[in-house]
């Protein structure tokens, strides 16, 4: 493909300006926009998630006792690590290393997969043990949230993949913002979930 | 070269924090964390969320947006680690 | 106005007033009736007909007012006549008529009874109703697809290609209730949290762009953050409207969390509206038309926002579901949101349309006040019942009627405030129609005038 085929998003909106606090942001503006949007999403539903804990404490410490947390660390680290190549790759497509920054991001997309594998394989441990969205209490909140963050995940491998294809530097800046803040959100959600009790 | 040397390092200083992570609040399994524990965990999250905010998002460069970020990420966290603190007897129905 | 076509507008929005008269009218029969059980003969006049023409006509209206404002402003904003001026009078026609067809009918006892609120017509004016939109949907986007694209005209189309694809929702009336209820809400709500959002947000952005002399690039990039927030929060914030109809528990988070979120598009507009008057600074002389813009987006923000928010967490929707705290907001959200956005581009296009420079501006404003004291007073007395009933029935558990009795006194408030309304909206029907032969406020003034 060629240069002046791609298709760059970001640089054609924030060229016109008007965009004012967000057009200093990496990234098309309004990926910016998402991202605060899916942080209110995650923040207010941690709060309901510290709210609802207090009324039952107790069951909600025997439930969280049934999560496998060694498995939510190797995902933290899986994904810390995918973020790290996101990042690389960002920085080698701006200084014009296409093939370095492809490779870099398909490893990022890669370990996403891994996340989902180790995600799925917790996942059909709790069903198996009885415990589903329906539960109620503790294990309704759980699967909400982690199984809207996998949402993400799946989301975010899909842009990934949009963004191998239409490899603008731009664009990788606006991938990579998405799938950054997926980590984010998963370094916020893993404490509050898995650790603290 | 100087940014990949900045995202080598932190990377490494995740990498070394989520292990801290699973140190302090893994180890023993206790069905409750200690004070020190639950604040050790919470601190460590916020960390670890500033360095993927300023390196991974790129906002080192925009200081209004990182603090602003910023400090939603530790307003959340530090709603939930107060709420184990909650004396828990009062809000109980009985 | 510039281009030929954009009178199409007009015999939508005569229309549409019309029929606004009509909405009023019954709801102060409604009123009457909470007050005076017995001075209608309930055979003839029994108040679900009239609560249904009431709130049928609302919708209705309003939509009549959308189609009026998208036949006014796309050939504007694409730069080019409407595509097929007859087929907007005949989409008119069949529009109309089904629509009188239908408030006919309700008086006869004629209806689609499966409880669904705002969509009781019968099935043959449901289908003149589809029918009407694809004509609608057809001719405004062959004019917009050959003229010139703008961000104002695009999320107009896929706000009103919205409307029209949740509309057939409607159709489809499944046996079991809550299956038919969540149907319902697929129409009702991603309507007024959504599509209907987008139609506002673009109207006003037009305003904007005409009145403010703001540049359209920063008009434009507000309009997109409002859009992106809209969608967000309002598609999974259908979910508050799942926490007792029989879904599965988890809505009570989905629903709560993301329509809690869902101020947000409504604050965006607040600022949108006046950051662009501030910053614009042009002295328009259409001083009523940003009244009604600016008090478009502040009351919708009340109505739909804090009023919405007020009872959309599971926790506290459990104690208030269906009590006059609903009936509150669903008055000051529709009347802030969408009859003020529609009364907004009529007063702003009227004067273009007739050619008629000076008009009745005062009377325009004055109507904005009485309408919207009379809304607002009804939506506290609303309330107030609401909260009360809240209290007596779900709290206490005093059986509905009996408490429904001990509330006589809010009803008698609301009754008043809705008299106040209904003046109030003849007003402006009168302000927007009948010429003037000169303005009351001279245009030398205009330069000293603030800008809100
Ligand atoms: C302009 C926008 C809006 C309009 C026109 C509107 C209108 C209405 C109407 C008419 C109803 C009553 C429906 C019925 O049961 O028959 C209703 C219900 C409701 N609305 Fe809105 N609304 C709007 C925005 C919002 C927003 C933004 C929120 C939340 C923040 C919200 C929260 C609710 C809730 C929770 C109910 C259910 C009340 C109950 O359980 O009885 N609404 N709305
Ligand atoms: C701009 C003006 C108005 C708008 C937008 C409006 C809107 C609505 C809506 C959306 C509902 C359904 C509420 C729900 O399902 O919870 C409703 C019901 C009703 N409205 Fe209005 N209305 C307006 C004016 C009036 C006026 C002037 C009156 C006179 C008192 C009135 C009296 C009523 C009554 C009695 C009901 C039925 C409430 C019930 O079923 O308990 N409305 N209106
Ligand atoms: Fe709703």
């Amino acid at each position: 493909m060629r240069r002046e085929e791609v298709v760059d998003i970001s640089t054609a909106v924030v060229d016109e300006d008007g965009w004012g606090p967000l057009s200093g942001l990496p990234g098309h503006p309004l990926m910016w926009v998402l991202i605060a949007s899916e942080l209110a999403v995650f923040g207010l539903a941690l709060l309901g998630y510290a709210g609802a804990r207090l009324h039952d404490p107790i069951a909600f410490a025997a439930a969280q006792d049934h999560l496998d947390r060694l498995a939510g660390v190797i995902n933290t680290a899986v994904l810390l690590t995918s973020g790290f190549f996101a990042a690389l790759a960002v920085d080698a497509r701006a200084r014009g290393r296409r093939g370095a920054a492809r490779l870099r991001l398909t490893l990022a997309a890669a370990l996403g997969v891994v996340f989902l594998v180790v995600k799925s394989v917790e996942y059909s441990r709790d069903l198996a043990q009885g415990f589903d969205i329906d539960s109620g209490g503790f294990f309704t909140i759980y699967f909400l949230i982690t199984g809207f963050h996998a949402l993400h995940v799946v989301l975010g491998i899909i842009i990934l993949a949009i963004v191998l294809r239409f490899d603008s530097p731009g664009n990788y800046e606006t991938g990579a913002s998405f799938w950054h803040m997926v980590d984010l959100v998963w370094i916020v959600i893993f404490p509050c979930l898995y650790l603290l009790r | 070269m100087g940014n990949t040397g900045r995202l080598l390092r932190t990377w490494a200083m995740l990498m070394s924090l989520s292990l801290a992570f699973a140190i302090v609040a893994d180890a023993t399994r206790p069905t409750r964390l200690s004070h020190v524990a639950l604040l050790l965990v919470g601190v460590v999250a916020v960390l670890k969320a500033r360095l993927v905010l300023a390196d991974y998002l790129g906002l080192r460069a925009t200081p209004t947006a990182l603090a602003g970020f910023s400090t939603a990420v530790v307003a959340i966290i530090a709603l939930v680690v107060l709420s184990f603190e909650f004396p828990v007897s009062l809000f109980a129905r009985q | 106005m510039r281009y030929e076509s954009q009178n199409i507008a007009k015999i939508y929005w005569y229309g549409a007033l019309l029929i606004f008269a009509v909405q009023v009218v019954f709801g102060l029969i409604g009123g009457t009736i909470y007050v005076l059980p017995n001075l209608f003969p309930t055979d003839l006049l029994p108040f679900n007909v009239v609560r249904m023409i009431h709130t049928n006509a609302l919708v209705v209206w309003l939509l009549l007012g959308f189609f009026g404002a998208a036949y006014f402003l796309i050939p504007e904003e694409a730069e080019r006549e409407i595509h097929s001026p007859f087929l907007a009078y005949v989409q008119f026609a069949i529009f109309f008529f089904g629509a009188l067809a239908a408030v006919a009918g309700y008086l006869f006892h004629i209806y689609a009874d499966q409880a669904r609120s705002y969509l009781e017509q019968p099935l043959w004016v449901k289908l003149g109703i589809i029918v009407a939109a694809l004509i609608f949907l057809f001719n405004i986007s062959m004019t917009v697809l050959q003229g010139r694209k703008t961000a104002i005209t695009n999320v107009l189309l896929l706000g009103l290609w919205g409307v029209a694809i949740f509309f057939l929702f409607s159709l489809y009336n499944p046996a079991n209730l809550s299956v038919d209820k969540m149907f319902w809400w697929y129409v009702v709500h991603l309507w007024v949290e959504g599509v209907w959002e987008l139609v506002m947000a673009s109207i006003l952005a037009f305003i904007m762009l005409k009145m403010t002399g703001v540049d359209r690039e920063v008009i434009e990039k507000w309009l997109y953050v409002i859009v992106a927030t809209t969608l967000f929060t309002g598609v999974l914030g259908t979910g508050h409207h799942y926490y007792w109809i029989g879904a599965p528990g988890y809505w009570q988070w989905i629903g709560s969390v993301f329509s809690a979120l869902e101020v947000v598009p409504f604050f965006g507009m607040v600022v949108f509206t006046f950051a662009m008057v501030w910053k614009g600074r042009r002295d328009h002389p259409n001083k009523a038309a940003l009244l009604w813009s600016l008090g478009c987006s502040v009351l919708a923000f009340f109505g739909a926002g804090v009023w919405g928010f007020l009872h959309t967490l599971s926790s506290v929707n459990f104690y208030t579901h269906g009590t006059q705290v609903t009936a509150a907001h669903g008055h000051l959200a529709f009347y802030g949101a969408y009859v003020c956005v529609n009364l907004a581009i009529m007063s702003y296009a009227f004067p273009l349309l007739k050619n008629r420079a000076p008009y009745n501006q005062v009377l325009n404003m004055l109507s904005f006040w009485l309408i919207t004291s009379g809304v607002v007073f009804m939506t506290v007395t609303l309330t107030f019942a609401g909260v009360l009933q809240t209290h007596l029935e779900r709290v206490n558990g005093i059986p509905y009627m009996d408490v429904q009795d001990q509330l006589g006194f809010f009803y008698l408030l609301r009754l008043g405030a809705g008299a106040v309304t209904v003046v109030g909206v003849l007003l402006f029907i009168y302000s927007i129609l009948v010429p003037r032969e000169q303005e009351a406020i001279a245009p030398t003034s205009l330069t000293t005038a603030p800008a809100e």
